[in-house]
């Protein structure tokens, strides 16, 4: 098949705008392509040379594409750079020299067949190592010479990433359809066998080559990513329960990375949410599979999120960019370890599960998971009334949770792969008080560290005073913000103040680890306040059945020994601060 | 069977070197008689055509003609690990697609690379009428190619009945070089009519570059915006010849 051939259908889908008359063209391409071929004609078409999941560097640079065209062209990178300010298009940059080039050649290439086109920029795109850009470039460079004009357009395009002919994906499926699923009623088999395997590639192979059959015995491949099932979003609880028929698994919605992993004969291999191969990036994570997954195979959904080592505290979403990275890759691990909470099962045993139910996949998910301190399942709660939806709601919150996803348990809950439906809502924070201000709070209660901390407090409870009762409301577990020196130091000045159990002016529904009467007050700076089931700080006073809690607090490092506890910060400020700075959270 | 022995490692790892500057996988013919390749670069601008008789190598045994694919920038990097006067043994197994290198010098060390699938065309002579032919010892005619370089990208290698004249223009500057017939540097000349033609300096100079390391003396043909063919002598019958395609003048 002539590479030509492409060209020329690429060049008519740019001439239009209109859905169906690029879904016509791109049958008539389908319909002249081999069966052998057709996986590579569809990965081109979307400007790739892979499925999305294959970790292999496709696209090249500006520099080197200018470089690559000097080469095919004999002209100075220069001009092309000056041609390039015009144009704005490396595309019609290239075509335009090809028509008038500066470098002739021994003799004529013969014409450019797909599978050359498609071989080179495999080879370009696999070289590594040390003069893997002087081959990237000769291989391109070539690839151009033999080229018309036109094609060296569209080459030079899929190779730097600027290949828009404006084809989603389920066109592509639509024009699989017409050309070899018989009409587009085969659409919906197709779009279910693309979001199993997320490789339109494959899926257009075994339409062409096996018809309508294959695609509907098409099952979930280990290895291969499914396109995550995606949640709709309602502001209130009372929303939520109408939608889900009354009654809901309600799970807490982590402030994470969404990660999928794949567990294939003991090896586990990571898919980001946009199905990027990030296996490298988590060996922590692979262990922890390895070990905590029972089932030598097994596809299981779950929320990596960032924790403080020394407290077990969740961290924010921010916090595991530093482990986006490709070198350091053992330090990153070390100092920003995870959590892994495990939320749905998609594959175990050779069962595709995605067509089970979700209580089913729940249940079998708990069966084949070992839980442990860094893996668990996704905390979760059944629930049939808005009281106890919202009580775990704000739970979530307040340990860094961005809110709930509300699943649906109706027998036709299944797994819809690549869909955003009304089987699981969101259910996030429509407003968010941010602090902006420090608070003077009371220590009255300690947790005991592990890890780095083993031997002093992990974290401190604290608390505001209420002056109207006399008595000290917890507001806030404070884990971050304390040097090597303030951990020495806190448990020798605490000392005296250890009381054998929760002091009797202490209002706290927590239990501490070692209790302290009121004494030592310590200046905080937390990230925002939060309503709370479980901190007594101003109960009821914004929600029945809810105090007030301070989000990622932080010690500032100021003792504030000049202040006695009932100097402290009140509840009642804390109450005014909440209302000040309420602002609606926007659309995320 | 396959196998070959040479004493002299350097001049192995500067043959391989010039062809390395036009090709990354290179089919090698192996005859009973000697090795030969004639292979282009991927933008078929440059071609190589290398012949080396088995009377250069210590030992020679081919039993009969075969072709052999390699990686040669991979067999450089080994053979970029031997000193001067170690031996090389280069041999190949028909039961095993694999190259083996043994290197001899102080200590023994041997090296097995893969053979890739062999490129089945053969890469054809360009058919063209020369009308100059000019004689110069390589390290002349590279110093004046490397003046050139100084000033441009590329150079017009222009001849009349006298002398060999390099004129390169740039964006700002510009370089004339005079070879004069009967110069240390101009051996001979012999021209039918004036032809003149521009090449690309970043092929040029790597080609002088890479073959001036085995090659005292270059012959260069040329005619009016044809390809230059260049000669460059080999010891012992050796044969070491580039072509490279003109460019074409723009505005």
């Amino acid at each position: 098949m002539e590479f030509s051939l492409i060209a020329d259908c690429y060049e008519k889908i740019e001439s239009t705008t209109k859905r169906l008359e690029m879904t016509q063209y791109l049958v008539e391409l389908f319909k002249i392509t081999p069966a052998e071929m057709v996986d590579k004609v569809v990965y081109l078409t979307q400007g790739k040379l892979y499925p999305d999941f294959v970790d292999v560097q496709t696209g090249i640079a500006e520099k080197l594409a200018i470089q690559v065209v000097g080469k095919a062209t004999g002209r100075s990178e220069r001009d092309i750079r000056g041609e390039l300010a015009k144009t704005g298009d490396i595309g019609e940059t290239v075509q335009g020299f090809m028509t008038r080039k500066a470098q002739s050649t021994l003799f004529d290439g013969a014409s450019l067949t797909v599978k050359t086109v498609y071989d080179q920029l495999d080879k370009a795109a696999r070289a590594a190592g040390s003069g893997s850009m002087e081959r990237k470039l000769s291989l391109l460079a070539g690839l151009l010479t033999s080229a018309s004009p036109k094609e060296a357009k569209y080459i030079i395009r899929i190779v730097t990433g600027n290949l828009r002919l404006g084809i989603a994906d389920m066109t592509v499926l639509d024009a699989l359809a017409i050309a070899y699923g018989g009409g587009k009623e085969a659409r919906a088999p197709l779009e279910r066998a693309y979001n199993i395997s997320s490789d339109l590639g494959r899926v257009a192979k075994i339409v062409t080559e096996q018809g309508l059959g294959g695609v509907q015995r098409f099952r979930v491949i280990l290895g291969n990513p499914i396109r995550p099932m995606l949640a709709e979003r309602l502001g209130s609880p009372e929303e939520i329960l109408e939608k889900l028929n009354g009654k809901c698994m309600a799970e807490f919605k982590y402030d994470g990375e969404r990660v999928q992993a794949h567990k294939k004969n003991g090896g586990v291999t990571l898919f980001s949410r946009r199905l990027e191969n990030i296996t490298t990036q988590y060996p922590d994570a692979i262990e922890l599979f390895k070990e905590h997954i029972r089932v030598k195979n097994a596809i299981v959904e779950a929320e990596f999120v960032a924790v403080d080592e020394n407290t077990g505290e969740l961290k924010p979403f921010q916090e595991l960019m530093h482990r986006r990275r490709k070198y350091g890759v053992k330090e990153a691990m070390k100092k920003h370890p995870v959590s892994i909470f495990i939320f749905d099962l998609l594959y175990a045993d050779k069962r595709d599960y995605t067509l089970e139910p979700y209580p089913v996949r729940h249940e079998k998910l708990k069966h084949i998971i070992t839980q442990g301190d860094r893996v668990t399942t996704a905390e979760f709660l059944a629930v049939d009334n808005v009281a106890d939806l919202e009580r775990f709601f704000e739970k979530a919150v307040e340990i860094g949770c961005e809110g709930l996803i509300c699943k649906s348990i109706a027998q036709d809950s299944l797994y819809q792969a690549g869909a955003r439906g009304w089987m699981w809502i969101k259910y996030k924070r429509e407003y968010k008080s941010e602090m902006s201000d420090t608070v003077d709070l009371v220590v009255i209660g300690a947790y005991h560290g592990r890890g780095k901390r083993a031997g002093t407090y992990g974290a401190l409870l604290l608390a505001a005073y209420n002056r109207d009762d006399g008595v000290f409301e917890t507001v806030t577990k404070c884990g971050t913000g304390f040097t090597d020196e303030d951990l020495e130091r806190i448990p020798k000045m605490m000392k005296k103040h250890r009381v054998p159990q929760k002091h009797p002016r202490v209002h706290s529904m927590l239990d501490a680890d070692v209790w302290f009467k009121p004494e030592v007050v310590l200046e905080v700076l937390g990230s925002e306040i939060t309503l709370s089931p479980i901190h007594t700080c101003a109960m009821n006073s914004i929600r029945e059945g809810s105090g007030l809690a301070i989000r990622f607090p932080r010690f500032t490092g100021n003792y504030r020994l000049d202040k006695s506890a009932e100097d402290s910060t009140s509840n009642e400020e804390i109450t005014k601060m909440y209302r000040n700075q309420l602002k609606k959270m926007s659309e995320s | 069977m396959f196998k070959v022995k040479i004493t002299d490692a350097k001049l192995l790892r500067d043959m391989f070197q010039a062809i390395a500057i036009l090709v990354d996988e290179a089919t090698f013919n192996l005859t009973p008689e000697l090795i030969q390749l004639r292979a282009m670069d991927p933008s078929r601008v440059a071609m190589v055509d290398f012949q080396w008789p088995k009377t250069i190598f210590d030992e020679y045994q081919c039993d009969q003609p075969q072709k052999m694919c390699i990686n040669i920038s991979e067999l450089l990097k080994l053979l970029r690990r031997t000193a001067k006067e170690e031996t090389i043994e280069l041999s190949l197994n028909p039961e095993n697609p694999r190259l083996q290198i043994g290197i001899t010098g102080k200590y023994t060390r041997t090296f097995h690379m893969p053979t890739l699938e062999p490129q089945e065309e053969e890469t054809p002579t360009p058919k063209i009428t020369f009308k100059t032919t000019a004689k110069t010892t390589t390290d002349g005619f590279r110093q004046a190619i490397e003046d050139a370089q100084l000033v441009s990208d590329h150079v017009r290698i222009e001849a009349d009945a006298e002398k060999l004249t390099l004129q390169a223009t740039g964006d700002l500057m510009g370089a004339t070089i005079e070879l004069k017939k009967g110069s240390d540097a101009l051996l001979d000349l012999q021209t039918q009519e004036p032809a003149k033609a521009t090449f690309s300096l970043s092929y040029l100079v790597e080609i002088i570059k890479a073959a001036s390391a085995t090659s005292e003396i270059a012959t260069l043909q040329f005619a009016n915006d044809m390809p230059i063919r260049i000669d460059f002598h080999q010891p012992k019958e050796g044969k070491l010849t580039f072509y490279l395609a003109p460019r074409i003048e723009v505005e």
